[in-house]
């Protein structure tokens, strides 16, 4: 029973971890990829033997290129949307420049061009040009300064175009360099400090149950609310979460937070106890106060079939905004969440009229919004570990639907669902 | 044991939710879906255009509505496909009413900027232009 428990336990985590590893690998597509991906066959020109383009997220942030076999016999970048300042005689060129296993150039491709239709025909049958940087290596072409220096002439007729496709080459090789990874220095702050402090509290409240520590539980309530809450803003939020998924987590520049949502993750799964939930929350909190404000005789128990139709509601808006990650709509995700309500300056009216009917609902019925309306409790508790027998309940169900869904939009090309 | 009451019961409910979540959804995967189409005709015209421009020197004299200097185009043959207006569907020319794209030069007409406006304000939603946004990237 023990050992069902811990692989359930794990394959919870897992679906969690999956889904955010496939938006991250998703946005990295897009990154380098941009809005016109290389294809195999562009690649195939240079390299026969390429069968499948691997995105390298590393600081070249260009495509590994794969045999059938699945060996590395080369590497792809395209010069868009980087060097879109450079522009030839009216407008930039998105060049396609392929380098063999050994890093040495095999060849350039003009892919797309917003210059002047025959100027960049003329470059694209200028052979002598467009073949410039084959067999150079990779360090070779990003050391060129001068075009002249390093035999790269300009095509006559064309010499604006040519040139702007030539430093475009160069610029796109030579960024990586610039751009080294010098690491964010790390900055652990008055507001990681705080941050720490409220986990710490939330801690403190979830394993002590002893009295005297527990009676001071409504000024941490308090302390939640008006400090993390409003004065702070720091809620665990979808937006949040989308948004480390898609780009990265901020060690260096907000460890405090990270540290803050690993454990509000990472605590309920080790000890079943929902931390953040049930401590640190500010808005569940804030509901609990608003719950003592009428008398229990007016509260309204909702009926089983309404309980089950309202547990719908996070995982409709859990699904929502994985669509939203990796469609990349114009779509607030703050807005689906009452979190950022709190941060009143800032706040739409989308995610006040969500904060504003949750909190009225909880006069009547109790904790309504952390029940059926919080898809960031949903994925909390989806990874909380449970007491009783283990069993493979209808919450994992779901999760294994998530990450279907996931994985369909993971591998179905953007340009088959909008278009 | 659930009855049948409450399986219809749940079963509306489900079908609530999942509208519910096709209506959240259905706006901003319509506007994702018509922000490539505009992408593919702002890219179509703006070809024409320095076609236009190496033909005849200068890009075309004045201001115009999307559909209008598609046509114009098209008519001068620096333009040889049928695009579909990105709004409403249907072939894209000057008798178009919803045409939120937008064609304007200089006085020389030494450069062009061509334009495209949310559908609800006016709002630029695209520029591309012989100056400053020479890509849509």
């Amino acid at each position: 029973m023990k050992i069902k428990t811990t692989l359930l336990q794990f394959y919870r985590l897992a679906i969690l971890l999956a889904i955010a590893w496939l938006i991250r690998s998703h946005h990295d597509r897009i990154r380098v990829q941009g809005g016109w991906p290389i294809t195999v066959s562009e690649v195939k020109a240079f390299l026969p033997e390429a069968h499948r383009l691997k995105v390298d997220s590393g600081e070249r942030k260009g495509l590994i290129v794969l045999d059938q076999e699945r060996r590395e016999i080369g590497y792809a970048v395209r010069t868009m949307p980087y060097c879109r300042e450079i522009v030839g005689y009216s407008g930039p060129t998105d060049v396609l420049a392929v380098f063999d296993a050994d890093d040495k150039g095999v060849g350039i491709a003009l892919r797309h061009s917003y210059d002047t239709p025959s100027h960049v025909e003329d470059v694209k049958f200028e052979f002598l040009f467009m073949e410039s940087w084959n067999g150079r290596s990779w360090d070779d072409i990003a050391e060129i300064t001068d075009l002249n220096d390093a035999q790269i002439y300009a095509v006559s007729g064309a010499t604006r175009t040519s040139e702007a496709v030539a430093y475009s080459v160069n610029h796109r090789v030579a960024m990586t360099r610039s751009e080294g990874a010098a690491g964010e220095p790390r900055h652990f702050g008055w507001r990681d400090c705080l941050l720490c402090g409220f986990l710490g509290g939330g801690l403190l409240f979830a394993f002590q149950k002893q009295k005297a520590i527990q009676r001071w539980r409504p000024l941490y309530s308090i302390a939640t609310i008006l400090g993390l809450g409003f004065w702070m803003g720091d809620l665990i939020a979808q937006s949040l979460l989308a948004g480390w998924a898609e780009s990265r987590i901020p060690w260096a520049a907000t460890p405090g937070l990270v540290i803050f949502v690993f454990a509000a993750f990472l605590v309920p799964w080790f000890t079943a106890q929902p931390l953040y939930c049930q401590f640190i929350c500010p808005h569940g909190n804030l509901q609990r106060w608003f719950m003592k404000v009428i008398p229990a005789r007016w509260k309204r128990p909702l009926p089983d079939d309404g309980k089950w139709i309202g547990r719908l509601v996070p995982v409709m808006l859990v699904m929502i905004v994985v669509a939203v990650s990796f469609l990349q709509l114009d779509f607030d995700l703050a807005g689906i969440e009452p979190f950022d309500a709190y941060v009143f300056n800032s706040a739409g009216v989308a995610t006040l009229s969500v904060a504003v009917v949750g909190l009225l609902l909880s006069l009547f019925f109790p904790m309504a919004y952390c029940k059926f309306g919080c898809p960031t409790g949903w994925l909390l508790e989806f990874v909380r570990k449970r007491s009783g027998k283990p069993r493979f309940s209808d919450r994992d169900w779901i999760g294994l639907a998530l990450l279907l869904l996931a994985l369909g939009l993971y591998f179905t090309p953007l340009d088959r669902i909008l278009g | 044991m659930i009855a049948g009451t409450s399986i219809a019961i749940r079963a509306l409910g489900l079908l609530c939710v999942a509208a519910v979540a096709v209506g959240i959804l259905f706006n901003p995967v319509a506007e994702a879906r018509r922000e490539r189409r505009i992408e593919q005709v702002l890219l179509s015209v703006q070809e024409a255009l320095q076609r236009y421009h190496v033909q005849e020197e200068i890009y075309p004299r004045r201001a115009m509505a999307g559909g209008e200097l598609i046509e114009f185009l098209q008519e001068n043959g620096h333009l040889e496909d049928q695009l579909m207006n990105p709004w409403v569907g249907g072939v894209y020319n000057g008798g178009n009413k919803v045409d939120r794209m937008s064609y304007e030069t200089d006085g020389l007409a030494e450069s062009y900027e061509l334009t495209v406006r949310s559908l609800h304000s006016d709002e630029v939603k695209f520029r591309l232009d012989s100056t400053e946004n020479q890509s849509l990237e």
